[in-house]
């Protein structure tokens, strides 16, 4: 059930360039959130923000929401400016959630940019040793180091200044040279979801992507969130998503 | 404290309805904003056909408030009276529905008003001559004064149940529409829909909209809404008047009652906090008792007075 809850900032960490890891104390919706699923947060009214703003849930522990924020606006800055201690009003579990993948399965994760939240949630809850995670950014300082995230995390760059180099479709595809996955789940920028598309359709590997796109409500009342489908009119994203089957809908 | 209200014979237990379009069908929000809390709830416009609605991106945000271009997306009459009217009424027994209807032709409203006449659940109609988001109906219908008393005096003949007339913030005589559709027999008049608008991306310099344009809406648009319908209530103060834009807060919606309206609509302000009606409520309420008033008869159309 979807609640509204007063959070109580737990910590936030500057981790790398504008980019911060957040726990947000919401006991009544971090018991009902499951991977994929994101939540809305409203900030502060100081920051002339009108709306809520979506984020996708990177994990949960002792009651708390794990968030990896991008700051990159007036909302997202003013919740990035949030101090242990602070409150902040959230609404979830909004959105569906990736599948359950049966537990010998092997995943690949494939997230670019912030996409990759709710990919280390799935990561910690399916917990195949054999899953492989991916986060690609566009150059290092993007990316945190290596002291705030599991070791089980394979970085790349697109300047190839950390990690594999090349953008993650293209370190995905040297993968599957020596390896294969049952099963792909991916967030992040357009241009990663339709090149993961088309890799899992050529390798027929089924695959599961997260989408973005521009929300109102979040509730799946305004129909402000539309992507368009394969066989033609629109979902919400934000009720119908944000996980879809990869070529499901039309990027 | 009595917060009943009456929109000309139609009985409200509060004067809050919520707007077409922003609640959905009417399930959606669920125990964050209840149907039944609400005096009364309008669904998304509905159509004759499935509307797919307009090309993302449909909604932006700017100060105050959003643009949207949904395009009067919906599931068309067939699904709406089949799925969604059933599963809101199952859900929500005791809530009291209002089905907003948007044609493109004096036609097209007719004959959705005669199929959703056989409907229970519905109590009224709105009718949506306003929408800025369409090509053909919409405010195009609502900026013409004889389109407008052509459609009210024709569902008149055909429906018993209360008719609502939305009309649109963009003609330079909103007056001279509300009296056409007064005179035709409107039960009431709905004041206002968004104020068409937009927004450009200075990054790549282009409209932020698919559709490039929308409808502003949100505390933004709400003190030139407040002024129609003042204007509307001045000239005809006998007519029914629902005050809708803007509304985040009790301030704001005794304004409109003050302004003269008997209900008042909210619709972004539920998007960015949901329980934006309990706060309506009890400032309402609050007030009321702080002023002395037992009823909104007792102040509704007060500041028009002067
Ligand atoms: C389901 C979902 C999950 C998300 N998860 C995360 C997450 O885990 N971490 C995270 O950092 N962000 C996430 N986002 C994106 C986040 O919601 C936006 O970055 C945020 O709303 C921007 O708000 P702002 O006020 O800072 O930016 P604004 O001041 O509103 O805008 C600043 C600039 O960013 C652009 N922008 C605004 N919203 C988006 C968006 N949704 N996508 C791309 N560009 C945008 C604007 O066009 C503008 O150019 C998610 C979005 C969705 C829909
Ligand atoms: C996303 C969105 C969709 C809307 N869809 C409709 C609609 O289908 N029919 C209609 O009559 N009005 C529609 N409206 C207009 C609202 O009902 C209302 O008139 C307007 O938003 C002003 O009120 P507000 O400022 O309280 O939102 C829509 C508004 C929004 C924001
Ligand atoms: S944001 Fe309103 S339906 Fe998705």
């Amino acid at each position: 059930m979807k609640v509204q809850e007063n959070g109580k900032v737990v910590s936030n960490t500057g981790v790398a360039l504008n980019l911060h890891f957040i726990e947000i104390k919401v006991p009544k919706i971090s018991t009902q959130i499951k991977p994929g699923n994101f939540v809305s947060l409203l900030p502060p009214s100081s920051s002339g923000a009108f709306l809520r703003r979506p984020f996708s849930v990177a994990g949960v522990q002792d009651g708390s929401l794990k968030l990896v924020i991008r700051d990159i606006g007036k909302g997202t800055h003013a919740i990035t400016s949030l101090a242990p201690g602070d409150c902040i009003e959230v609404l979830g579990p909004l959105g569906n959630s990736y599948p359950d993948f049966e537990p010998d399965k092997k995943l690949w994760l494939l997230g670019g940019g912030t996409g990759i939240a709710s990919l280390l949630f799935l990561h910690d809850v399916h917990g195949n040793p054999a899953d492989r995670i991916l986060w690609g950014g566009k150059t290092k300082d993007e990316l945190p180091m290596e002291t705030w995230v599991s070791s089980s995390i394979t970085f790349a760059t697109d300047d190839g200044t950390r990690g594999g180099h090349g953008n993650v479709v293209d370190v995905a595809r040297r993968w599957l040279k020596d390896d294969r996955p049952d099963y792909i789940a991916a967030c992040g920028p357009r241009g990663l979801l339709k090149g993961v598309q088309q890799l899992a359709s050529e390798y027929k590997i089924p695959a599961w992507i997260s989408c973005e796109e521009f929300m109102a409500c979040g509730m799946g009342a305004c129909a402000g969130c539309a992507v368009p489908l394969a066989v033609g009119g629109y979902a919400r994203v934000c009720a119908d998503g944000p996980v879809f089957k990869a070529g499901e809908v039309l990027l | 404290m009595n917060l009943n209200s009456k929109v000309g014979s139609f009985e409200l237990a509060n004067p809050f309805i919520a707007a077409s379009g922003t609640y959905g069908y009417g399930t959606e929000y669920g125990d964050l904003s209840p149907a039944k809390e609400w005096g009364a709830v309008i669904l998304k416009s509905v159509s004759r056909n499935l509307r797919p609605g307009n090309v993302p991106p449909r909604c932006c945000e700017v100060d105050s408030g959003m643009i949207n271009s949904i395009g009067l997306a919906n599931v068309g009459l067939e699904k709406f009276m089949a799925e969604k009217l059933p599963a809101f009424a199952a859900e929500n027994p005791d809530a009291t529905c209002i089905a907003s209807l948007a044609g493109e032709t004096l036609d097209e409203f007719l004959y959705l008003a005669e199929n959703l006449s056989k409907a229970k659940a519905i109590k009224a109609f709105e009718l949506n001559i306003s929408c800025p988001n369409v090509a053909k109906g919409g405010m195009h219908f609502g900026a013409d004064c004889n389109a407008s008393r052509q459609l009210v005096s024709e569902m008149k003949k055909i429906t018993s149940i209360p008719v609502w007339v939305k009309v649109t913030p963009s003609t330079t005589d909103p007056v001279g529409v509300a009296t056409v559709c007064a005179e035709a027999g409107a039960d009431a008049v709905v004041a206002t829909n968004t104020i068409p608008a937009m927004k450009i991306d200075i990054n790549r310099c282009r409209p932020v909209l698919g559709n490039i344009t929308g409808g502003l809406s949100g505390p933004a648009i709400f003190p030139a809404s407040l002024r129609i319908a003042y204007m509307i209530h001045k000239a005809l103060p006998k007519l029914p008047l629902v005050g809708c834009g803007g509304v985040d807060c009790g301030e704001k919606a005794v304004q409109y009652i003050l302004a003269g309206c008997s209900a008042v609509e909210i619709g972004t302000a539920t998007f960015r906090q949901p329980d934006t009606l309990v706060q309506v409520k009890k400032f309402l309420a609050e007030y009321m008792d702080k002023m002395g008033f037992k009823s909104i008869e007792d102040f509704k159309g007060l500041a028009a007075r002067i």
